[in-house]
């Protein structure tokens, strides 16, 4: 019976701690709040970011360099402060939830949106043309994909594309003597380092954004396939659009049942799950994003790095050439002048600026939207940058924007698991998929 | 084989059960440990590596300097011990009328609080979540913990009540004979005998809270203010960077609590729920 | 009952005060808890079937009354093989988690009996287990289930007996694999739930059962189960509905794959709703989930009512 009393008082004091922590801080606040609104000394620019771009992003240098630029932005106006926040590491459910909050007006002054789905932002976000001019910021500097989003319909810019990213074939220069062009150069290839003991070729294949961007829409797209219609309705189950996507299923169908492919393939969902294969030093070929080169230098010995090369995407036929862009931009919904002046200055000094785009995406192993940060002293790429800036100018591709696409992402994915785990077979799967959209 | 002889062998088979099952169970979390320590190059290297040669401490630092870990802690206690607290203020007199009152409906109110207990959070999240914007009570704790209460009221509410039928009625209707009232009844007799049962419900109530995950990361967009579950799956593989070393420590800095809970109130854990609480 | 005694006792008494009146009601005492019910469950249910008869969309404010929802969804391939994957989740992790959880609690009780060392131990690894949120589960397990040379069990396997598992890749695997993560994660209530009723029984009947000869295995099933019969059902309907209503691990380990093999029907509202935005699909899914949850209590209460397990 001791024990029980001891035990209960030990419970109510933890709660009346917990209780009195609650009300202490909560009364905190207010009152801070309180005294910046009487006095207006604090002006508060709420900053949403996705984890890997903020203050919690797992990368030390990241984390210093936003610090330091947060630090220089606050001390040059004295009355301004960051409120850092972070975006949930899901992207398309932190999008919905942004949706929402813009949508209810509780959107913060500056969020990060993934690039493509800008356009649905379109009418909460603010135009930054007056201050694009103002700081001398020149849009057609910018890729053209990049340019495409971040200009609204009625032709002013309302977003700023600061990240990209591309997809291309990595291969082991040591067990191929030149990449495959064609499926068909693939397959023959494949054949022979299946029997001599690789992995042939992988691609993210499992449930994940990264199958789609990957291991379909380049393919799709290269044949001149096209997701959705004018009227951003689901277009991929009819007519030629149905044939091009039926190619790219069943070749990936095909890669997996001649035994070029793992079927352990239907459980990669991004790009990065690809990794510890690589590490394992008997994979050959695989696609992937252009980031990942950081991160196989640091998994592999410079040995093994150096065996690595990257090229464009095998296509159905000689000559068919597209890739998937992706990235982020920021978006500034404020509807206070002065916030978004502030906001955009911190935008520039820190990710957009030459000097900012230039050191954030040399520290993220980001590509830069802006042709001339390419040549900015503080870019530092790597050796597949040009191949990179090369792929991006030339073919690179943005998904659709339409309401739709989530819903035919994930359809897709669904299909492409099921193929490459055995469980369906490509009209089977594309069927069920158009299915599901079309309704 | 003697008597003596075959209760050995009883023994040993015994220890041979308990040898598997701790494996079974601990097995997961040693891997999480040893993941958690390990550096990229240990991550990825083959043949896989049991246990770091060189413990890279420096991952808990990481997590702790970069992530908002202690916060989501703190969060998550927060959230369950206010959760406990107010499920009981509202499950102790339901319980009580439902063990010493006689009503009409009372078995159809009752069955009523259980059918509660079979939906789904997931179900009710979306609604709730416009029901909160709409008259700004959205990213508040107080909000959440209503919810989390309302979710747990039904089997804390019933398992109470199981345990007060256990309590003869002989004692409280002495206690009205002496000039008590149904409030003094329940605080200064029922109440006291039925702090087991009160402690098993808490850490039922306790343990379910810190689990939830639906409710907590539909219901909040502010980091500051993620119980530990939500604020975990943000640190989930972001594309652009390696994190599985991360991952496995804040996994393991979130386990550990509850482990050093159950470690320390393990007697009472037991001693609680084995006093009649769940008799039925 | 005694009850209705003492209420008249009361009420008949001279000096009532309002105190009392109110007090000898059952109203106030159950107003608190119908409140939150209702402002909690009701209008939420009663809002997802009303948003299940319409095609709303999570992305546009916009949307039309039609019962195109719950068409698509009974006239798709995929519903019969989502019931049919659910019930084999549910069905394996409730059967396991009560025979695991069952076994230890006597392994756990006959160590206490005979003294051994450990037990604690023992406990408080099952209990761990429990006590961890399903994501944080679903992420340690995939780290575990992983394919490459990197997964451990896989190496394990490879190690010992030279083949390795598709964990996460095969469809029927998978399902295996989650509903085993599933297991480890819920034996623990089981066990302390059938170790606090192994506490509670009553020793004369297991002593009258020696007496009478009876082996250990025979001890169990004709006196211990039927004994705690009661518990048991009660612990059967507790984690059956937990299971059925479960996602969060299987989002982190799986998020449904591959294809939709691990789909389970909580999980595919909330893909549903979060992944696709299709708000009205989801909530046409949540009813069936709902209507699936209210049968199955129906039938376990009734089967009660027969057992008088409810007062």
């Amino acid at each position: 019976m001791r024990r029980w009393k001891m035990l209960l008082a030990l419970m109510l004091g933890l709660v009346v701690i917990a209780g009195c922590g609650n009300n202490g801080t909560v009364e905190e606040t207010d009152e801070v709040e309180e005294n910046e609104k009487a006095t207006g000394e604090v002006i508060e620019i709420e900053w949403l970011a996705h984890p890997a771009y903020s203050l919690q992003s797992p990368g030390p240098e990241r984390v210093e360099y936003l610090q330091n630029q947060i630090d220089a932005f606050e001390a040059e106006h004295g009355n301004v402060k960051i409120k850092p926040d972070v975006l949930s590491s899901n992207i398309s459910e932190a999008m919905a939830r942004l949706m929402e909050q813009a949508a209810q007006g509780r959107a913060p002054a500056i969020a990060q949106i993934d690039s493509y789905i800008l356009p649905r932002f379109y009418d909460y976000l603010q135009p930054l043309d007056p201050l694009f001019e103002q700081a001398g910021l020149d849009i057609e500097d910018f890729f053209p994909f990049a340019q495409d989003i971040m200009r609204g319909p009625d032709g002013q810019i309302y977003g700023i594309q600061f990240t990209t990213d591309t997809r291309v074939l990595y291969y082991r220069t040591d067990v191929v003597d030149s990449p495959p062009a064609t499926w068909d150069e693939l397959f023959a290839l494949s054949e022979q380092l299946k029997a001599d003991g690789y992995e042939a070729f992988l691609f993210p294949g499992g449930r994940g954004e990264g199958t789609i961007v990957t291991s379909v829409l380049p393919f799709f797209w290269a044949q001149g396939g096209s997701l959705v219609d004018d009227q951003d309705q689901p277009a991929f189950g009819t007519g030629e659009n149905r044939e091009y996507m039926l190619n790219v299923l069943t070749f990936l169908h095909d890669m997996v049942q001649k035994g070029y492919s793992p079927q352990r393939l239907a459980n990669y969902g991004s790009e990065g799950d690809l990794n510890s294969e690589v590490a394992s030093g008997n994979v050959a070929m695989f696609i992937g994003g252009n980031w990942q080169v950081n991160q196989l230098a640091e998994i592999l010995s410079e040995d093994d790095m150096a065996k690595w090369a990257v090229a464009p995407l095998p296509q159905r036929e000689a000559g068919q050439q597209a890739t998937t862009a992706g990235g982020w931009a920021w978006g500034i919904f404020t509807d206070d002048p002065v916030k978004q002046e502030l906001a955009f200055d911190f935008l520039m000094r820190t990710f957009v600026g030459d000097e900012g785009m230039a050191s954030w995406c040399t520290l993220g192993g980001y590509l830069p939207t802006r042709h001339s940060v390419y040549e900015h002293e503080a870019y530092e790429g790597n050796e597949f940058t040009d191949i990179f800036r090369e792929h991006l100018a030339e073919f690179a591709r943005m998904r659709p924007a339409a309401t739709v696409y989530p819903e035919i992402s994930t359809q897709l994915q669904i299909a492409v698991s099921d193929i490459v785990s055995g469980n369906k077979s490509p009209e089977e799967a594309l069927e069920e998929a158009w299915n599901a959209v079309a309704k | 084989m003697s008597k003596h002889h075959k209760e050995r062998w009883i023994n040993s088979g015994i220890y041979l059960a308990y040898v598997f099952v701790l494996l079974f169970f601990l097995f997961p979390i040693f891997w999480v440990l040893s993941l958690s320590l390990k550096s990229v190059q240990e991550l990825f290297a083959t043949p896989l590596i049991w246990f770091s040669t060189d413990p890279q401490f420096a991952n808990y630092l990481h997590v702790f300097q970069n992530t908002n870990i202690v916060n989501y802690l703190y969060n998550s206690a927060k959230i369950v011990l206010l959760t406990v607290l107010f499920t009981l203020l509202v499950a102790i007199p339901a319980a009580y009328a439902f063990s010493r009152f006689n009503f009409k409906y009372k078995k159809i109110s009752l069955f009523a609080v259980i059918m509660f207990q079979m939906i789904s959070p997931v179900v009710i999240a979306i609604p709730l979540y416009r029901f909160f914007v709409q008259v700004d009570l959205i990213n508040t704790h107080a909000s959440l913990i209503l919810v989390y209460v309302a979710i747990q009221l039904p089997f804390s509410t019933w398992f109470l009540k199981g345990f007060f039928d256990t309590i003869p009625q002989a004692i409280d209707e002495a206690a009205i004979v002496d000039g008590c009232t149904r409030l003094q009844t329940l605080l200064k007799v029922i109440l006291p005998v039925s702090v087991p049962g009160i402690v098993s419900t808490s850490i039922l109530v306790g343990v379910q809270s810190w689990s939830q995950f639906v409710i907590p990361f539909i219901l909040l967009d502010n980091n500051e203010l993620y119980p530990v579950s939500v604020g975990l799956v943000n640190l989930q593989s972001t594309i652009d960077a390696i994190t599985t070393h991360y991952l496995a420590a804040a996994s393991m800095l979130a386990i550990l609590p509850v482990m050093l809970v159950f470690i320390l109130l393990q007697r009472f854990i037991v001693g609680a729920l084995t006093s009649g609480a769940v008799k039925g | 009952m005694t009850n209705l005694k003492l209420d008249y006792q009361q009420t008949s008494s001279a000096k009532v005060s309002i105190f009392k009146v109110l007090g000898n009601s059952p109203v106030p005492w159950l107003f608190p808890l119908a409140m939150i019910l209702v402002f909690v469950f009701l209008y939420p249910i009663v809002d997802m079937i009303r948003l299940s008869f319409t095609n709303a969309n999570l992305i546009s404010a916009e949307y039309d009354y039609t019962l195109s929802s719950y068409l698509t969804l009974f006239t798709s391939s995929g519903f019969s093989r989502m019931i049919l994957i659910t019930l084999f989740f549910v069905f394996f992790s409730v059967l396991f988690q009560m025979l695991l959880g069952c076994l230890i609690a006597l392994l756990i009780d006959q160590g206490v009996k005979r003294g051994l060392t450990g037990t604690v131990m023992v406990r408080t690894s099952v209990l761990s287990a429990w006590a961890i949120p399903g994501v944080i589960i679903g992420i340690i397990w995939s780290m575990l289930y992983n394919e490459s040379q990197i997964g451990v069990i896989n190496y394990m396997l490879h190690s010992f007996f030279g083949w390795s598992l598709p964990f996460l890749s095969d469809p029927n695997v998978a399902l295996i694999s989650v509903t085993l993560a599933n297991i480890w994660r819920g034996t623990a209530f089981s066990m302390i739930m059938i170790y606090a009723g192994l506490q509670t029984l009553p020793r004369d009947i297991i002593e009258a059962a020696m007496i009478d000869g009876a082996n250990a295995i025979k001890r169990l099933v004709y006196v211990v189960i039927p004994t705690l019969a009661p518990l048991l059902l009660i612990n059967l309907i507790i984690i059956t509905v937990d299971t059925f209503n479960t996602f969060d691990m299987v989002m982190a380990l799986t998020g449904g794959g591959p294809g939709q093999s691990t789909e389970v029907i909580a999980l595919s509202i909330y893909n549903r709703i979060f992944r696709e935005f299709e708000l009205g699909q989801g909530a046409a899914t949540a009813v069936v989930l709902l209507a699936i949850n209210t049968l199955m209590t129906i039938i376990y209460f009734h089967y009660m009512e027969k057992k008088q397990v409810v007062a």
